[in-house]
C-alpha cells in the first residue's frame, strides 16, 4: 500500500516479462483449443463428417447414455486402480533412493529411473505386446519348463493394460515421492523414536504425513493422464477394454463425429476436475 | 544428590565408539569414557565440536548403537535398547519439532505413543505448557513460533513424558545472546522443579560454568576432567581444560627445588616463579607449564604488591572490553603475559597504564596451577 505508483509500475513489468510468454504460449495452445472443443461440442456433425453451426445440446444428451456412463466409470476404475499400484510400487523405491548415503548411487538409480523416456512411448508399448504374447518369452519360458501346456492369455485384456499402464506411469509417481521424501528432515524420526515411536509409527505419524506434497503430485500426474489414455488400452487391452480415451479417438478419427468427440471431452474433463478436486480436498489437510 | 544406596542415574562403563567415514578410515568417535551422573544433578558435557559429546549424548538416548562399552540407567543395562523403549527424552539442537502438528499435538506425542488415556493427556499437556509458560500458543503450528518459543516447546515435548533423564542437545545454541541467558535461568528453575537428572551438551563454556552442577570436559572421544565448575576453572589438571575453559596465560618452566609450602621453578624466560606445593611431589629438573588465569594477575606503574611471584615488564598492547581492560606485558627473555584489570575507577582513558610503560605484573602462589600433561 505504501508502495510508490512507478515502483509498482516497476513490478509490474516484471511480472509480464517473467509470466508472459508462458500465458502467451498457455493461452494459444491450451485456452483456446479448449474454446474451440467446448465450441464443437454444441455444434451438429454434417453428414460427410463436416461441421455444422447449428447450436444443439444433442451431444451431451447422447453422451448421457449409460452405456458411455459404465465406460467413463471403468477408466476412472482403471486409472484408480493404476494409481494406487504405481503408489505401492513406487514409495518404498522412492524411499530406499532417498535415504541413500551415497550420492553417486541414488542419481545413478534417478537416471535409471528415466532411461524408458529415452525411447518413443508407443515402441515401449509395442514391447509389451512382444513380452507378453502368445509367442513371447513368458509363455515361452513356461512351456518350456513345463509348467503350462498351452499359452497363458497374457495379452488383450485389463490386466495386459493394467500391466501397461503401471509400467507408463510408474516414473510420474516415483519422481515426486522421492522429491517430497528426499526433503524431509529424518531428525524428525529420530525425535519420534525418542518419544516412544517404533519404526512403524515413526513412519505412519511422521514420514508418510510429511510426504504427503509427493503422494498428491505423484497421484495426480498419474491419475489424469492415465484416465485419458488411448495407446495402451488400444495396442494391450482387447476388444472389450474400451477405456474413454479409446472412445474420444474413435469419435475424432473413425467416426469423423467431432461435437460428440467434444462433449466427450468436455465430460472427461468435468470428470478429472472433480476426482482432482477431491483428491486435494482430502490430501490438502495434511499438507 | 542421590542417596549412596540408589544406583546411579546413568553410568557409561568404558563407553566406545567408532565409525567408517566416507573414505573408509575407522573414526574414533568417543574413546573407552567412564562416567557416573547422579540422579538430581545438572550435568554438562562441555567440549569443541567433534570432541564426541554430542555422540555420547545419543547413545545414552539409543538413538546410536556404541561399539563397546555399557550404559545402565538406574542400575537397568540399556546399551542395546531402542531409543523407544528408553525412560530418556532428548531435547534436539535444532529442536526437531514435528511441522505437519500444532504444539499441544506435539507435545503429546509421546503421551499418545505410550497409550495414555486421553483424559490425562489433555490435562498434562497443558499443565507442561504452564511450566514452559507457553500454555496460550497450543494451536499454533511450529512455524509460528520464535525460536525461543520452539526451544520450549521441544524442551515441554520431552518433559511432559517425566523422564528419568533429561538430555538436552545444546538447545541454546540457535538463541541469541539475550534470549539465550534468560533460557539459562528457565532451564535451571525447571530442571529445580521438575527434580530429575538433565545432562547437557554444550560448546559454550560459560553455559556450562553457570548452569552445572558438575562438568565432564571432553575432547577428541576422551572425558579430560569432571568436576564441578570452580574445580573445573580453577584447578584444571591438562592443557587442553585450562585452554579451552577461560583464557589462561602459559608459562614452560623447570622444577628447581621443592620445600614444604612452595615449589620453585625457573621459568624459560629465566625468571624464578613460586607454586604453592600442595602435597604434590616432582622431580627437580621436571619440565611443567604453568597455567595463570589473566584476571588472578596484577599490573599496574607504581609500586609492587609484596608477593612472591612479582616480574617487571614492558606493555606491548591494551585491549579495552568496557569492563575490563586486557594488558599484554612483554617480561625480559620474550615470555608475553596477559594481565586483566578490572575497570572500577574511570579516570578519562582506557587504561592505568600505556603502551610502552614499564610495569609490574605479579600473582599469589596459590593462584598459578601447575599443569604436567
Amino acid at each position: 500500500m505504501s508502495q510508490t505508483p512507478l515502483v509498482r509500475q516497476h513490478e509490474r513489468a516484471q511480472l509480464g516479462i517473467l509470466v508472459g510468454p508462458a500465458a502467451f504460449y498457455l493461452l494459444l495452445f491450451f485456452v483456446i483449443p479448449l474454446g474451440i472443443v467446448l465450441v464443437y461440442s454444441f455444434l451438429t456433425r454434417g453428414a460427410y463428417g463436416q461441421l455444422v453451426w447449428e447450436f444443439t445440446l444433442q451431444n451431451y444428451v447422447r453422451v448421457i447414455d449409460p452405456l458411455y456412463l459404465s465406460i467413463l466409470w471403468r477408466s476412472i476404475l482403471i486409472a484408480g486402480a493404476n494409481t494406487l499400484l504405481c503408489l505401492i510400487f513406487a514409495y518404498p523405491f522412492a524411499y530406499t533412493i532417498a535415504r541413500m548415503e551415497s550420492a553417486r548411487l541414488r542419481g545413478l538409480l534417478l537416471i535409471l529411473v528415466m532411461v524408458p523416456f529415452w525411447t518413443n512411448f508407443l515402441v515401449r508399448t509395442y514391447a509389451w505386446r512382444v513380452i507378453l504374447g502368445t509367442d513371447g518369452p513368458i509363455n515361452g519360458l513356461l512351456l518350456s519348463l513345463g509348467l503350462i501346456s498351452e499359452p497363458l492369455p497374457l495379452i488383450f485384456n485389463d490386466g495386459a493394460v493394467m500391466v501397461g499402464l503401471v509400467y507408463g506411469y510408474l516414473p510420474f509417481m516415483a519422481l515426486p515421492l522421492y522429491a517430497a521424501i528426499d526433503r524431509i528432515d529424518f531428525s524428525l524420526v529420530e525425535a519420534a523414536n525418542d518419544l516412544y515411536a517404533d519404526g512403524r509409527a515413526a513412519f505412519m505419524r511422521v514420514v508418510l504425513p510429511l510426504s504427503m506434497p509427493g503422494v498428491l503430485a505423484g497421484s495426480i500426474l498419474v491419475f489424469i493422464p492415465s484416465l485419458g489414455a488411448f495407446v495402451t488400452p488400444d495396442l494391450l487391452g482387447g476388444s472389450k477394454t474400451v477405456m474413454i480415451g479409446n472412445l474420444i479417438q474413435g469419435q475424432f478419427l473413425t467416426a469423423r463425429d467431432w461435437p460428440f468427440g467434444s462433449a466427450f471431452s468436455m465430460l472427461l474433463m468435468l470428470a478429472v476436475l472433480a476426482a482432482t478436486l477431491i483428491n486435494l480436498r482430502r490430501g490438502g489437510r495434511a499438507l | 544428590m542421590a542417596q549412596p544406596t540408589q544406583p546411579p542415574a546413568v553410568e557409561l562403563r568404558d563407553l566406545h565408539k567408532e565409525y567408517i567415514d566416507p573414505n573408509g578410515d575407522v573414526v574414533t568417535a568417543v574413546n573407552r569414557i567412564n562416567l557416573t551422573i547422579y540422579d538430581e544433578e545438572f550435568f554438562s558435557l562441555l567440549g569443541p565440536s567433534g570432541c564426541g559429546k554430542t555422540t555420547t549424548l545419543r547413545m545414552i538416548a539409543g538413538l546410536d548403537i556404541p561399539t563397546s562399552g555399557s550404559i545402565t540407567l538406574f542400575g537397568e543395562d540399556v546399551t542395546y535398547r531402542p531409543a523407544y523403549r528408553r525412560p530418556v527424552n532428548t531435547v534436539f539442537q535444532r529442536y526437531a519439532l514435528f511441522p505437519h502438528m500444532n504444539v499441544r499435538d506435539n507435545v503429546a506425542f509421546g503421551l499418545r505413543m505410550r497409550n495414555v488415556p486421553k483424559s490425562e493427556i489433555g490435562d498434562r499437556v497443558q499443565e507442561i505448557l504452564r511450566l514452559v509458560r507457553l500454555e496460550k500458543l497450543g494451536d499454533r503450528r511450529p512455524a509460528q513460533l520464535s525460536g525461543g518459543q520452539q526451544q520450549r516447546i521441544a524442551l515441554a515435548r520431552a518433559l511432559v513424558n517425566e523422564p528419568e533423564v533429561l538430555l538436552l542437545d545444546e538447545p541454546l545454541g540457535a538463541l541469541d545472546l539475550k534470549l539465550r541467558q534468560a533460557m539459562q535461568e528457565e532451564l535451571k528453575r525447571i530442571q529445580r522443579e521438575v527434580g530429575i537428572c538433565f545432562i547437557y551438551v554444550t560448546h559454550d563454556q560459560e553455559e556450562a560454568l553457570t548452569m552445572s552442577d558438575r562438568i565432564a570436559v571432553m575432547n577428541e572421544g576422551n572425558v579430560l576432567q569432571v568436576d564441578k565448575p570452580y574445580d573445573i576453572y580453577e584447578e584444571p589438571k591438562t592443557r587442553f581444560v585450562a585452554d579451552f575453559i577461560g583464557e589462561t596465560n602459559f608459562l614452560n618452566a623447570r622444577v628447581t627445588e621443592l620445600d614444604d609450602e612452595l615449589i620453585h621453578m625457573q621459568l624459560d624466560s629465566g625468571q624464578m616463579a613460586h607454586v604453592t606445593r600442595e602435597g604434590r611431589s616432582l622431580p627437580v629438573d621436571h619440565k611443567i607449564t604453568l597455567a595463570i588465569r589473566p584476571e588472578k594477575i596484577f599490573v599496574g606503574t607504581g609500586e609492587a604488591p609484596s608477593l612472591r611471584n612479582v616480574f617487571t615488564g614492558e606493555v606491548k598492547n591494551i585491549v579495552y572490553f568496557g569492563t575490563d581492560t586486557y594488558y599484554d606485558v612483554e617480561l625480559p627473555g620474550g615470555v608475553v603475559v596477559t594481565a586483566r584489570q578490572q575497570n572500577q575507577d574511570y579516570t578519562g582513558t582506557a587504561a592505568s597504564a600505556a603502551v610502552g610503560d614499564a610495569v609490574y605484573v605479579a600473582w599469589r602462589s596459590h593462584n598459578a596451577s601447575l599443569l604436567t600433561e
